[in-house]
Protein backbone atom coordinates (compact mmCIF):
# COMPACT_ATOMS: atom_id res chain seq x y z
CA UNK A 1 0.00 0.00 0.00
CA UNK A 2 1.01 3.63 -0.27
CA UNK A 3 1.65 5.89 2.56
CA UNK A 4 -0.26 9.01 1.68
CA UNK A 5 2.59 11.40 2.22
CA UNK A 6 3.68 14.47 0.59
CA UNK A 7 6.50 12.81 -1.45
CA UNK A 8 4.35 10.29 -2.55
CA UNK A 9 1.44 12.76 -3.41
CA UNK A 10 3.64 14.91 -5.68
CA UNK A 11 5.44 11.63 -7.14
CA UNK A 12 1.90 10.33 -8.69
CA UNK A 13 0.45 13.79 -8.67
CA UNK A 14 0.03 13.71 -12.52
CA UNK A 15 -1.30 10.42 -12.42
CA UNK A 16 -3.80 11.54 -9.32
CA UNK A 17 -5.19 14.50 -11.35
CA UNK A 18 -6.55 12.37 -14.33
CA UNK A 19 -9.85 11.37 -14.00
CA UNK A 20 -9.21 7.57 -14.64
CA UNK A 21 -6.81 6.75 -12.85
CA UNK A 22 -7.03 8.89 -9.34
CA UNK A 23 -5.87 8.25 -5.49
CA UNK A 24 -7.68 4.94 -6.43
CA UNK A 25 -5.94 4.02 -9.34
CA UNK A 26 -2.41 4.85 -7.97
CA UNK A 27 -3.12 2.38 -4.80
CA UNK A 28 -4.57 -0.21 -7.70
CA UNK A 29 -0.99 0.05 -9.82
CA UNK A 30 0.65 -0.29 -5.84
CA UNK A 31 -0.94 -3.65 -5.90
CA UNK A 32 -0.15 -5.18 -8.90
CA UNK A 33 2.11 -6.97 -10.27
CA UNK A 34 3.44 -7.10 -13.53
CA UNK A 35 5.92 -9.92 -15.07
CA UNK A 36 8.44 -8.92 -17.77
CA UNK A 37 10.44 -11.02 -20.34
CA UNK A 38 13.26 -9.73 -21.63
CA UNK A 39 15.08 -6.98 -20.39
CA UNK A 40 15.96 -5.86 -23.93
CA UNK A 41 14.81 -3.41 -26.58
CA UNK A 42 11.08 -3.46 -25.24
CA UNK A 43 11.68 -4.91 -21.67
CA UNK A 44 13.71 -1.32 -21.03
CA UNK A 45 11.04 0.94 -21.83
CA UNK A 46 8.93 -0.87 -20.07
CA UNK A 47 10.56 -1.63 -17.01
CA UNK A 48 11.21 2.34 -16.57
CA UNK A 49 7.82 3.26 -17.05
CA UNK A 50 6.10 0.54 -14.99
CA UNK A 51 8.62 1.38 -12.21
CA UNK A 52 7.77 4.92 -12.80
CA UNK A 53 4.15 4.82 -12.97
CA UNK A 54 4.58 2.83 -9.08
CA UNK A 55 3.58 -0.58 -10.14
CA UNK A 56 3.77 -2.24 -6.64
CA UNK A 57 6.05 -5.69 -8.31
CA UNK A 58 7.67 -6.32 -11.42
CA UNK A 59 9.64 -9.46 -11.86
CA UNK A 60 12.02 -8.96 -14.65
CA UNK A 61 13.49 -12.36 -16.70
CA UNK A 62 16.47 -12.30 -18.81
CA UNK A 63 19.38 -14.96 -19.31
CA UNK A 64 21.39 -11.95 -20.94
CA UNK A 65 24.03 -9.60 -19.54
CA UNK A 66 24.79 -6.34 -21.22
CA UNK A 67 26.70 -5.64 -24.61
CA UNK A 68 28.12 -2.65 -25.71
CA UNK A 69 26.06 -3.75 -28.77
CA UNK A 70 22.59 -2.77 -26.60
CA UNK A 71 23.21 0.86 -25.54
CA UNK A 72 21.49 1.98 -29.14
CA UNK A 73 17.95 1.37 -27.88
CA UNK A 74 18.18 -0.56 -24.19
CA UNK A 75 17.42 2.28 -22.22
CA UNK A 76 17.82 0.31 -19.42
CA UNK A 77 21.37 -0.28 -19.45
CA UNK A 78 24.25 2.68 -18.98
CA UNK A 79 27.84 1.86 -20.41
CA UNK A 80 29.07 1.12 -16.61
CA UNK A 81 26.82 -1.72 -16.73
CA UNK A 82 28.46 -3.63 -19.27
CA UNK A 83 29.31 -7.14 -18.67
CA UNK A 84 26.55 -6.81 -15.92
CA UNK A 85 23.10 -9.25 -16.00
CA UNK A 86 20.35 -7.26 -17.34
CA UNK A 87 17.95 -8.44 -15.23
CA UNK A 88 20.35 -6.56 -12.31
CA UNK A 89 21.24 -3.57 -14.53
CA UNK A 90 17.27 -2.97 -15.23
CA UNK A 91 16.35 -3.50 -11.61
CA UNK A 92 18.88 -0.96 -10.66
CA UNK A 93 17.39 1.91 -13.21
CA UNK A 94 14.23 0.82 -12.30
CA UNK A 95 14.96 1.78 -8.24
CA UNK A 96 16.62 4.72 -9.38
CA UNK A 97 13.37 6.12 -10.52
CA UNK A 98 11.26 4.96 -8.11
CA UNK A 99 12.62 3.68 -4.99
CA UNK A 100 9.03 2.30 -3.49
CA UNK A 101 8.60 -0.22 -5.80
CA UNK A 102 9.63 -4.00 -5.63
CA UNK A 103 11.48 -5.50 -8.42
CA UNK A 104 12.33 -8.78 -8.65
CA UNK A 105 15.22 -9.67 -10.75
CA UNK A 106 14.86 -12.90 -12.65
CA UNK A 107 17.98 -14.49 -14.55
CA UNK A 108 16.65 -17.39 -16.52
CA UNK A 109 15.90 -17.98 -19.95
CA UNK A 110 12.32 -18.96 -19.87
CA UNK A 111 11.61 -22.43 -21.21
CA UNK A 112 8.94 -24.86 -21.23
CA UNK A 113 10.31 -25.79 -17.78
CA UNK A 114 10.17 -22.72 -15.92
CA UNK A 115 7.40 -20.48 -17.60
CA UNK A 116 4.34 -21.41 -15.46
CA UNK A 117 5.88 -21.03 -12.02
CA UNK A 118 7.50 -17.69 -13.19
CA UNK A 119 3.87 -16.44 -14.38
CA UNK A 120 1.54 -17.40 -12.28
CA UNK A 121 2.43 -15.11 -9.30
CA UNK A 122 1.89 -12.09 -11.58
CA UNK A 123 -1.74 -10.17 -12.78
CA UNK A 124 0.05 -9.27 -16.12
CA UNK A 125 2.53 -10.68 -18.25
CA UNK A 126 4.71 -8.50 -20.88
CA UNK A 127 6.34 -10.67 -23.99
CA UNK A 128 9.53 -8.31 -24.95
CA UNK A 129 12.08 -11.32 -26.65
CA UNK A 130 13.94 -11.84 -28.98
CA UNK A 131 12.46 -14.98 -30.62
CA UNK A 132 9.59 -17.11 -32.17
CA UNK A 133 10.27 -20.02 -30.07
CA UNK A 134 9.99 -17.66 -26.74
CA UNK A 135 6.53 -15.65 -28.06
CA UNK A 136 4.79 -19.02 -29.18
CA UNK A 137 5.57 -20.62 -25.75
CA UNK A 138 4.63 -17.12 -23.40
CA UNK A 139 1.62 -17.21 -25.73
CA UNK A 140 0.55 -20.87 -24.90
CA UNK A 141 1.65 -20.50 -21.39
CA UNK A 142 -1.11 -17.47 -20.99
CA UNK A 143 -3.66 -19.20 -22.98
CA UNK A 144 -3.14 -22.72 -20.23
CA UNK A 145 -3.07 -20.92 -17.37
CA UNK A 146 -5.38 -17.87 -18.32
CA UNK A 147 -3.06 -14.90 -18.11
CA UNK A 148 -3.77 -11.85 -19.62
CA UNK A 149 -0.28 -10.59 -21.64
CA UNK A 150 0.69 -7.84 -24.02
CA UNK A 151 2.28 -9.31 -27.45
CA UNK A 152 5.46 -7.49 -29.00
CA UNK A 153 7.17 -7.69 -32.08
CA UNK A 154 9.24 -5.11 -33.97
CA UNK A 155 11.89 -5.40 -36.97
CA UNK A 156 13.67 -2.84 -38.98
CA UNK A 157 11.60 0.06 -38.61
CA UNK A 158 8.58 -1.62 -37.90
CA UNK A 159 6.66 -2.36 -34.77
CA UNK A 160 3.41 -4.65 -33.45
CA UNK A 161 1.61 -5.41 -30.65
CA UNK A 162 -1.77 -6.98 -29.30
CA UNK A 163 -2.88 -7.51 -26.20
CA UNK A 164 -4.38 -10.94 -25.21
CA UNK A 165 -7.10 -12.15 -22.68
CA UNK A 166 -7.33 -16.22 -23.34
CA UNK A 167 -10.01 -17.20 -24.49
CA UNK A 168 -11.93 -14.11 -24.50
CA UNK A 169 -10.06 -12.16 -27.53
CA UNK A 170 -7.67 -13.68 -30.31
CA UNK A 171 -4.50 -14.81 -29.36
CA UNK A 172 -0.95 -14.77 -30.91
CA UNK A 173 -1.87 -17.94 -33.00
CA UNK A 174 -4.93 -17.02 -34.34
CA UNK A 175 -3.78 -14.31 -35.54
CA UNK A 176 -0.16 -16.45 -36.98
CA UNK A 177 -0.69 -19.95 -35.94
CA UNK A 178 2.85 -20.97 -35.55
CA UNK A 179 6.27 -19.59 -36.06
CA UNK A 180 7.33 -19.34 -39.10
CA UNK A 181 10.38 -21.86 -40.61
CA UNK A 182 13.33 -20.98 -39.12
CA UNK A 183 15.41 -18.49 -40.56
CA UNK A 184 12.85 -17.43 -42.87
CA UNK A 185 12.07 -14.53 -41.18
CA UNK A 186 15.36 -12.05 -39.53
CA UNK A 187 14.53 -11.58 -36.15
CA UNK A 188 18.51 -11.78 -35.32
CA UNK A 189 21.20 -8.98 -34.92
CA UNK A 190 21.90 -9.33 -38.87
CA UNK A 191 18.01 -7.72 -39.88
CA UNK A 192 18.80 -4.16 -37.26
CA UNK A 193 16.44 -2.22 -35.88
CA UNK A 194 15.92 1.31 -35.38
CA UNK A 195 16.56 1.91 -31.67
CA UNK A 196 13.94 4.37 -30.94
CA UNK A 197 11.16 1.58 -33.01
CA UNK A 198 11.66 -0.40 -29.54
CA UNK A 199 11.02 2.61 -27.14
CA UNK A 200 7.93 3.29 -29.40
CA UNK A 201 6.91 0.20 -29.13
CA UNK A 202 7.89 -0.51 -25.53
CA UNK A 203 5.97 2.37 -24.26
CA UNK A 204 2.95 1.18 -26.33
CA UNK A 205 2.90 -1.84 -24.06
CA UNK A 206 3.55 -0.41 -20.90
CA UNK A 207 0.47 1.98 -21.92
CA UNK A 208 -1.37 -1.11 -22.55
CA UNK A 209 -0.05 -3.00 -19.06
CA UNK A 210 -1.43 0.50 -17.02
CA UNK A 211 -5.20 0.41 -18.78
CA UNK A 212 -5.35 -3.21 -17.93
CA UNK A 213 -4.17 -2.48 -14.45
CA UNK A 214 -6.53 0.15 -14.35
CA UNK A 215 -9.17 -1.17 -15.84
CA UNK A 216 -9.12 1.87 -18.82
CA UNK A 217 -10.56 2.56 -22.14
CA UNK A 218 -10.46 -0.67 -24.30
CA UNK A 219 -7.33 -2.90 -24.79
CA UNK A 220 -5.41 -3.37 -28.08
CA UNK A 221 -7.47 -6.89 -28.22
CA UNK A 222 -8.51 -8.23 -31.20
CA UNK A 223 -6.45 -6.48 -33.23
CA UNK A 224 -2.68 -5.89 -34.66
CA UNK A 225 -1.63 -2.45 -34.02
CA UNK A 226 0.87 -1.77 -36.44
CA UNK A 227 3.17 1.12 -37.64
CA UNK A 228 5.93 1.78 -40.05
CA UNK A 229 8.16 4.36 -38.85
CA UNK A 230 9.55 4.82 -42.10
CA UNK A 231 6.17 6.44 -43.77
CA UNK A 232 5.31 7.52 -39.94
CA UNK A 233 1.66 5.15 -40.90
CA UNK A 234 -0.09 3.37 -37.72
CA UNK A 235 -2.43 0.83 -39.04
CA UNK A 236 -4.74 -1.76 -36.87
CA UNK A 237 -5.48 -4.71 -38.29
CA UNK A 238 -8.84 -6.81 -36.98
CA UNK A 239 -8.16 -10.25 -36.20
CA UNK A 240 -11.19 -12.25 -34.79
CA UNK A 241 -10.69 -15.52 -32.13
CA UNK A 242 -10.42 -18.29 -34.53
CA UNK A 243 -12.16 -21.25 -33.48
CA UNK A 244 -10.21 -23.50 -34.93
CA UNK A 245 -7.03 -21.76 -33.30
CA UNK A 246 -3.90 -24.43 -32.79
CA UNK A 247 -3.97 -22.80 -29.37
CA UNK A 248 -6.49 -21.23 -27.40
CA UNK A 249 -9.56 -23.01 -29.42
CA UNK A 250 -12.09 -25.56 -27.71
CA UNK A 251 -10.55 -28.41 -29.03
CA UNK A 252 -7.17 -27.36 -28.48
CA UNK A 253 -4.52 -29.13 -25.93
CA UNK A 254 -1.51 -27.44 -25.28
CA UNK A 255 1.63 -29.37 -24.64
CA UNK A 256 4.37 -26.73 -23.97
CA UNK A 257 7.73 -26.39 -25.88
CA UNK A 258 8.94 -28.00 -28.56
CA UNK A 259 9.61 -24.40 -30.72
CA UNK A 260 12.59 -25.08 -32.35
CA UNK A 261 14.74 -21.59 -32.44
CA UNK A 262 16.01 -20.23 -35.43
CA UNK A 263 20.18 -20.90 -35.38
CA UNK A 264 20.96 -17.37 -35.33
CA UNK A 265 18.74 -16.32 -32.91
CA UNK A 266 20.51 -18.34 -30.02
CA UNK A 267 23.69 -16.46 -30.57
CA UNK A 268 24.19 -14.11 -28.03
CA UNK A 269 23.87 -10.39 -29.68
CA UNK B 1 -12.69 -7.20 -58.74
CA UNK B 2 -11.87 -4.56 -55.73
CA UNK B 3 -10.11 -6.17 -52.78
CA UNK B 4 -8.93 -4.94 -49.76
CA UNK B 5 -5.58 -5.05 -48.48
CA UNK B 6 -4.74 -4.16 -45.32
CA UNK B 7 -7.36 -0.72 -45.36
CA UNK B 8 -6.60 -0.29 -48.82
CA UNK B 9 -8.86 -0.51 -51.44
CA UNK B 10 -7.07 -2.07 -54.71
CA UNK B 11 -8.32 -3.85 -58.51
CA UNK B 12 -7.75 -6.98 -59.24
CA UNK B 13 -8.03 -9.57 -62.27
CA UNK B 14 -11.36 -11.74 -61.08
CA UNK B 15 -10.63 -14.93 -60.05
CA UNK B 16 -7.57 -14.67 -58.22
CA UNK B 17 -6.46 -17.53 -55.37
CA UNK B 18 -4.51 -15.93 -52.02
CA UNK B 19 -1.08 -18.07 -53.70
CA UNK B 20 -1.94 -15.65 -56.76
CA UNK B 21 -2.82 -12.41 -54.67
CA UNK B 22 0.87 -12.97 -52.84
CA UNK B 23 2.63 -13.26 -55.99
CA UNK B 24 0.50 -10.42 -57.78
CA UNK B 25 1.57 -8.32 -54.74
CA UNK B 26 4.95 -8.96 -54.85
CA UNK B 27 5.53 -10.99 -51.93
CA UNK B 28 8.58 -12.98 -52.13
CA UNK B 29 8.49 -15.19 -49.00
CA UNK B 30 4.81 -16.24 -48.08
CA UNK B 31 6.45 -17.67 -44.99
CA UNK B 32 6.90 -14.22 -43.73
CA UNK B 33 3.50 -13.39 -43.41
CA UNK B 34 0.33 -14.49 -42.27
CA UNK B 35 -3.14 -13.96 -44.13
CA UNK B 36 -6.79 -13.70 -43.19
CA UNK B 37 -9.98 -12.81 -45.27
CA UNK B 38 -12.56 -11.58 -43.67
CA UNK B 39 -11.43 -11.82 -39.98
CA UNK B 40 -10.70 -15.75 -40.72
CA UNK B 41 -7.11 -16.84 -40.03
CA UNK B 42 -6.51 -18.67 -43.46
CA UNK B 43 -3.85 -21.77 -43.57
CA UNK B 44 -1.22 -21.22 -45.90
CA UNK B 45 -1.96 -25.27 -46.88
CA UNK B 46 -5.02 -24.24 -48.60
CA UNK B 47 -3.93 -20.76 -50.38
CA UNK B 48 -3.91 -22.01 -53.66
CA UNK B 49 -7.81 -23.30 -53.25
CA UNK B 50 -8.72 -20.03 -50.90
CA UNK B 51 -10.35 -18.06 -54.07
CA UNK B 52 -11.35 -14.25 -53.63
CA UNK B 53 -14.07 -12.62 -54.38
CA UNK B 54 -15.08 -8.90 -54.97
CA UNK B 55 -15.32 -7.06 -51.64
CA UNK B 56 -13.36 -9.61 -49.74
CA UNK B 57 -11.10 -8.23 -46.97
CA UNK B 58 -7.94 -9.63 -47.03
CA UNK B 59 -5.15 -8.80 -43.87
CA UNK B 60 -1.79 -9.34 -44.57
CA UNK B 61 -0.04 -9.82 -41.18
CA UNK B 62 3.89 -9.65 -41.45
CA UNK B 63 5.97 -12.06 -38.53
CA UNK B 64 7.87 -9.82 -36.04
CA UNK B 65 9.97 -11.42 -33.84
CA UNK B 66 12.58 -8.87 -32.61
CA UNK B 67 12.66 -7.33 -29.15
CA UNK B 68 15.69 -7.32 -27.65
Amino acid sequence: MIEWNDDNLERYSRHIILEEVGIEGQEKLASSSVLIIGAGGLGSPIALYLAAAGVGKIGIVDFDAVDLSNLQRQVAHTTADIGKPKVISAKESMLAINPNIEVVAIEAAVDENNILPLIEPYDFVIDGTDNFAAKFLINDACVLVNKPYSHGGILRFSGQTMTIKPHESACYACAFDAPPPANSVPTCSTAGILGAVAGMLGTIQAAETLKYLLNIGAPASNKIVTFDVKNMRFQELKIAKNPKCRVCSDSATIKLGGYEQAVCDIKKD
Amino acid sequence: MTLTINEEKKEFADGLNISELLEVEGVQNPDMLSVIVNDSFVHKSIYKETGLKDGDSVTFLYFMGGGA
